[in-house]
């Protein structure tokens, strides 16, 4: 069995360098970690400059979606900070959609050309982007080998779409509570009941934290054309995992929830090394140093 | 008086951004610095040779008018008033006659608008648009009083004082009052003058915002010149211009007033209810009039009459205003080869100013901009930074606009005229015998039609039209971009299915051919269009597009662009997906570029564009159909070009619907009634009317027969599955970490782009140097092997099992084996592996079908697939020939083709006759859905099938239990 963990961060130049170089960077990096080995990272060596003094008339145009006049927006350097960042949050998601794809696809080749019978689980943190979950789509993998699943830690995504469609905050607290309390053997029921909806399948656990309080994670597994049976099969396989706690990280404090976390190992090596990937190369490209 | 050789200079600031062109020694005070150029002279020389050059291919400049220049020259006090003087008028005329009566609300108005003109309240700041918004709410109101409009409150005590404040203001404006003489005694200026020495030196037309009609005074009495001012003027003006031919002299003029609203009379009727004038709007001001208060009176019967003033800033004035920049798009925009704004600060004209920026974002044309300075009591001179300068010259300016500050601005437009009568032009080479060159080109296209090899029709092409064609165009034959798409298929693997045996004409129906033949009968309609005007110049320019039409195109058809469009992959610099048109615009800039052509030919490329006099951004522009001179554009591509015209009639003969005997009768009868008219519109009435109409048909009866027959449009979805996955494999193979991302693009687009060209290159060559057999399948069919092998060897045992059963069942299915000769597979798939649905057309919800295509494809996979067919238009228009919403708030579509209605003398658009030929030619209206099973468990796809049937009546697409 093969545990793989993805986590992807999009690193922008500061208010400080936009200034300074009159530049808007952007650096997407993937940090992927096998088993036990070490973290490798994958980025773009030239980030993505989105905006520079001095561009083209139609690029500006073209991104920001204005035309002419609304150009003199611009000249406020804090007004065009923040629009910049909107427009990459909203758009660097399919980049980092081909990235992440183009890492799982070269696992599993990698994996196959090894040992043909092994089990494949990758853990991808954060919701799954309608870009990456478009992108693995249209690959059609072969599900009976590889399960994908995007690990949610963090208390606002914690709720489903469809389970916040069907109820308000407070009846969805009172259900969440239940949904809980009802877990047999640490999972939960998988939503939604019927494949069909979505092309993601949502499942609770409840994993072990500290002394006094269990941790819950919502793992949302890609069933791409898979029938229930298998679906359930998968949630089996990833509980028996999440159940070892040696195949977690120790818990620790989220910084933005302050909420105890504990998450699969192997993510977990991916989210440290990405710091170590911030300040060893992404704050020189941003700044507009070559590495 | 200057000279322009002698005290030019151009202003630029420290960064290379600004450019000013100055008129004077004098310095300007810029906030962006101060650097003196002397290059007014180059910046004059450089736009005369441009509009010197762009003149002898039928375009033509425009020229928008403002305020400024009715106040410049002559004396001041003989000036139209500008819009301050206008408004102190006003005031002093509502505090005589309005002052103890004025409502509140008025007050206040007037007080709102004092506070916002008052330049010690701007602290320092532009405030225009504040004194715009106020002067138009108190313009409004007085107006509405005046009108006694009752949908706009205005209050009882205001109404009657402000109907005299207006009347006497109306008279005040046209008669004058010490010291300003009125509109009627006023003449036109040096500036007039010098506009009327540009439009006969380069038949330009001009935009006005001013509502003084000074112009035609600048004009002599023999001249025809005249406004146009709302749709009516422009469909009577541009679909009746008068025929062309070689010994016609046109010499009508329009001044296109933008404000035709502004100023006029509507008549009561009161003392003639059936006077002509009643409710119709009369323009004044009325130069002949002899008592003030005969201004108020019909000039036809006497009854009392409305005035109506809009001012700028109204919305009211804004929309019709589009109106008229609507007419502006349809007929003309494309065809102005450079704009030059004078007298104009654009402040009040936001819709102008928007219908400019549209304009100049779209093509690269020079702008001059014109405008005086002011100078200042310490003898420097003031740069007042107004909307069109802000917006136009600022960082980003392109080096072809240039801002001319000047004390005359008369003087510049003198030197743009001198400079432009000086340069020579050279005279085009005319067609002697256009007629019988024109049956030469007829015969060789007859000829070619049907199953004949690339060498063959090339010995045709030298044999018939060897004194024809000159050797240039033999050269873009041979070059490589042109001759790759011999290995494209005409109708992509559809040339393949549909080919009448297995070891039939499948290769020699090909692009190749299809280029060259589209070649031979654009000549034939341009000269049969053009006549004795035909030139050798324009007729190797339309050859030269009409070769290089679809070399941007790839294998199978639009298969794969539409698959770029699914991926939604945006190539850098562009807003909307990869396609052809993109495609052949980068390969047309290659194959014209020394840097990027590498091959010896392009010094031959370079001689055909200096042969010809055009440049290559004319022939993008040409090829997509808005280069602006309308009979090109038709030519090329319209709704019925020459493309159209081929491709009909070969599809039509290879697939065996017998056309090729009727071909050189079409062509002949076609070409017999063309002509242009002096707007360069392409004319068609008579036979060849009916013979466009039989066009029209025939292409209906190909869309229904063949391209959107059920069982291709099966199989093609069938390639499409397999392509999307083989890129969707290959993709994940680039190294992404090496892109460059310094064209502010924020997706990876344009490399995944690349890639997958550079594969189809590979292939190709692999294809040139005979190592895939293509002699009795096209050039597609080896490209599937290779997909297919390469998913086997590279992804076996990564792709779902479900996915490698379907790819497997579609590339058989694609395969089409004949079980023997006379069998035609395509029918039994429609029998066995289609279930079609009928869908009204009102019942088409395509947002919804293309969101369930995405859906099924995605959740059930090697299963099902579905797909819509719609109601296919008779005819397709280009880009420019569909509405699309503009800045400016116009969506007029982009006319090239007149068509005549009852008579040969009565004209209409061909877009707007659009409705009444398919109510002619009673074409089908329903659309389809098509189900296509593509595995053989059959209970799956029946799974499946309920699946799409019911979301199908969840979105009401179709009905019943």
């Amino acid at each position: 069995m093969n545990q793989i963990g993805i986590y992807a961060k999009c690193f922008r130049s500061s208010l400080d360098d936009f200034i300074s170089t009159g530049e808007y960077r952007a650096l997407p990096i993937v940090v992927c970690t096998v088993n036990d080995k070490r973290p490798e990272g994958r980025y773009i060596k030239s980030p993505f400059i989105i905006f520079s003094s001095g561009m083209k008339r139609n690029h500006v145009e073209n991104i920001f979606k204005i035309h002419g006049e609304s150009t003199q927006l611009l000249s406020d350097y804090g007004k065009s900070y923040q629009i910049l960042t909107q427009i990459v949050n909203k758009n660097m998601d399919k980049v980092i959609a081909d990235l992440i794809s183009s890492i799982i696809v070269e696992k599993i080749k990698g994996f196959q050309s090894n040992n043909k019978d092994e089990d494949n689980y990758f853990f991808i943190s954060d919701l799954g982007s309608n870009k990456l979950i478009g992108r693995l789509g249209y690959l059609y993998l072969n599900q009976e080998r590889n399960t994908i699943s995007f690990v949610i830690y963090k208390g606002n995504n914690l709720i489903t779409n469809i389970l916040s469609k069907e109820f308000n905050s407070l009846e969805f607290d009172i259900n969440y509570f239940k949904l809980v309390q009802d877990m047999k053997n640490n999972q939960s029921e998988i939503i939604p009941e019927n494949p069909m909806e979505s092309m993601t399948q949502a499942v609770y656990f409840q994993i072990s934290g500290s002394q006094r309080n269990n941790i819950i994670l919502r793992m949302d597994l890609f069933s791409q054309g898979i029938t229930k049976n298998n679906i359930r099969k998968k949630v089996d396989d990833i509980n028996a995992i999440v159940a070892k706690t040696s195949n977690l990280s120790e818990p620790f404090q989220d910084s933005s929830t302050s909420e105890m976390v504990r998450l699969p190992k192997v993510l977990f090596s991916s989210m440290k090394a990405m710091d170590n990937y911030y300040s060893t190369i992404a704050k020189d490209l941003l700044a507009g140093k070559k590495t | 008086m200057c000279k322009y050789t002698q005290y030019g200079k151009i202003m630029e600031n420290n960064n290379n951004y600004q450019k000013y062109v100055i008129y004077s020694s004098s310095v300007v005070k810029t906030s962006a610095g101060e650097v003196s150029v002397n290059n007014y002279d180059k910046s004059i020389d450089k736009v005369c040779q441009h509009l010197r050059c762009e003149h002898n291919k039928n375009k033509i400049p425009l020229i928008i008018t403002g305020s400024g220049i009715s106040m410049v020259g002559g004396e001041k006090q003989k000036s139209v008033p500008s819009i301050h003087e206008m408004m102190n008028k006003l005031l002093n005329l509502i505090d005589d006659i309005c002052n103890d009566t004025k409502s509140d609300i008025l007050t206040n108005m007037i007080k709102e608008y004092k506070d916002a003109s008052n330049p010690e309240n701007s602290m320092g700041r532009d405030n225009t648009d504040r004194v715009t918004e106020a002067q138009a709410k108190l313009l409004t109101y007085i107006q509405n009083a005046y009108l006694s409009n009752k949908k706009i409150f205005c209050a009882e005590s205001d109404c009657d004082c402000l109907k005299k404040v207006w009347e006497d203001y109306i008279k005040w404006l046209i008669c004058g009052g010490d010291p300003y003489p009125g509109l009627r005694k006023i003449k036109a200026t040096d500036t007039h003058k010098a506009i009327a020495k540009l439009y006969k030196a380069m038949d330009a037309v001009s935009i006005t915002t001013n509502f003084d009609n000074l112009l035609k005074d600048a004009f002599n009495d023999t001249d025809i010149f005249f406004p146009l001012l709302d749709t009516d003027d422009f469909n009577r003006y541009f679909l009746n211009g008068a025929e062309l031919n070689a010994d016609s002299q046109d010499t009508q003029m329009i001044e296109i007033q933008s404000r035709g609203d502004v100023f006029w009379t509507k008549c009561s009727g009161d003392k003639n209810r059936a006077c002509q004038n009643k409710n119709h709007r009369c323009y004044i001001p009325q130069r002949n009039v002899k008592h003030p208060d005969d201004l108020l009176k019909c000039d036809r019967c006497g009854s009392t009459t409305e005035i109506y003033f809009a001012f700028p800033g109204t919305k009211e004035k804004d929309h019709e205003m589009s109106t008229v920049m609507g007419g502006v798009w349809k007929f003309l925009a494309f065809r102005i080869s450079a704009v030059i704004v004078v007298g104009s600060s654009m402040d009040y004209d936001p819709v102008l100013l928007k219908f400019l920026q549209e304009l100049l974002n779209r093509r690269s044309i020079p702008l001059i901009y014109i405008s005086r300075y002011h100078e200042l009591p310490d003898h420097t001179e003031e740069v007042k930074q107004k909307q069109a300068t802000k917006i136009f010259f600022s960082k980003t300016t392109p080096d072809n606009w240039y801002w001319a500050r000047c004390k005359r601005i008369d003087e510049v437009l003198t030197d743009i005229s001198t400079k432009y009568n000086y340069l020579s032009s050279n005279p085009a080479s005319k067609i002697d015998n256009w007629d019988k060159v024109r049956d030469k080109f007829i015969e060789t296209a007859a000829s070619i039609m049907g199953n004949k090899s690339d060498t063959e029709i090339l010995n045709i092409i030298r044999l018939q039209l060897n004194n024809e064609i000159s050797e240039v165009i033999y050269s873009i034959i041979n070059q490589k971009p042109l001759t790759n798409v011999k290995f494209y298929s005409q109708l992509g693997l559809e040339t393949y299915w549909l080919r009448k045996t297995d070891e039939n004409n499948v290769t020699n129906h090909n692009r190749y051919k299809h280029s060259i033949n589209v070649m031979i009968i654009a000549s034939a309609v341009y000269l049969s269009a053009r006549k004795n005007l035909s030139t050798r110049e324009e007729l190797l320019f339309v050859q030269t597009a009409a070769l290089l039409h679809d070399i941007g195109h790839l294998p199978f058809s639009h298969l794969i662009e539409e698959i770029f469009m699914e991926f939604g992959w945006i190539p850098d610099g562009e807003s909307t997906p990869f396609d052809h048109e993109y495609y052949t615009r980068i390969k047309i800039d290659n194959l014209f570029s020394p840097s990027t052509n590498s091959s010896n030919s392009y010094a031959e490329l370079f001689n055909i564009l200096k042969l010809s006099g055009y440049n290559k951004e004319d022939i993008t522009n040409l090829i997509n159909g808005e280069y602006g001179v309308g009979y090109l554009d038709a030519i090329i591509n319209g709704p019925i070009d020459c493309d159209k015209i081929e491709y009909i009639f070969s599809d039509g003969c290879f697939v065996g619907m017998n056309h090729e005997s009727l071909f050189k009768e079409f062509l002949t009868e076609y070409c017999s009634e063309l002509g242009t008219n002096d707007n360069c519109f392409l004319k068609i009435s008579g036979k060849s009317y009916k013979n466009a109409l039989k066009l029209i048909g025939l292409r209906s009866q190909m869309y229904h027969d063949v391209y959107l027959r059920p069982g291709l449009r099966y199989l093609e979805s069938c390639c499409k599955l397999i392509i999307r996955i083989f890129i969707a494999y290959k993709c994940t193979k680039i190294d992404f970490s090496g892109v460059n991302n310094e064209n502010h693009n924020i997706n990876l687009s344009n490399t995944k782009i690349s890639f997958i060209l550079r594969w189809i290159e590979e292939i190709e060559d692999m294809n040139s140097s005979k190592k895939i057999d293509s002699k009795t399948s096209p050039f597609e069919l080896p490209l599937i092997d290779e997909m297919c092998k390469y998913l086997e060897m590279e992804w076996n045992g990564i792709i779902s099992l479900d996915l490698c059963n379907a790819i497997a069942f579609c590339k058989n299915m694609i395969e089409c084996k004949r079980t023997n000769a006379s069998s035609f597979p395509i029918s039994d798939i429609e029998q066995k592996y289609i279930h079609q649905i009928k869908i009204g057309a009102s019942n088409l919800k395509e947002d919804a079908l293309n969101k369930l295509i995405k859906t099924v494809y995605l959740r059930f996979p090697g299963i099902i697939l579905i797909d819509y067919v719609k109601v296919k238009k008779p005819f397709s228009f280009s880009k420019s020939g569909k509405k699309q919403r503009r800045m400016d708030g116009t969506n007029e579509s982009i006319e090239s083709i007149l068509v005549s209605q009852d008579n040969a003398k009565n004209w209409n658009c061909f877009g707007d006759a659009t409705d009444s030929i398919i109510n002619q030619l009673n074409l089908p209206r329903d659309s389809y859905l098509n189900l296509y099973k593509i595995t053989k468990d059959h209970y799956r796809y029946m799974l499946a099938e309920d699946f799409v049937i019911d979301q199908l009546r969840q979105y009401n697409i179709i009905e019943g239990v």
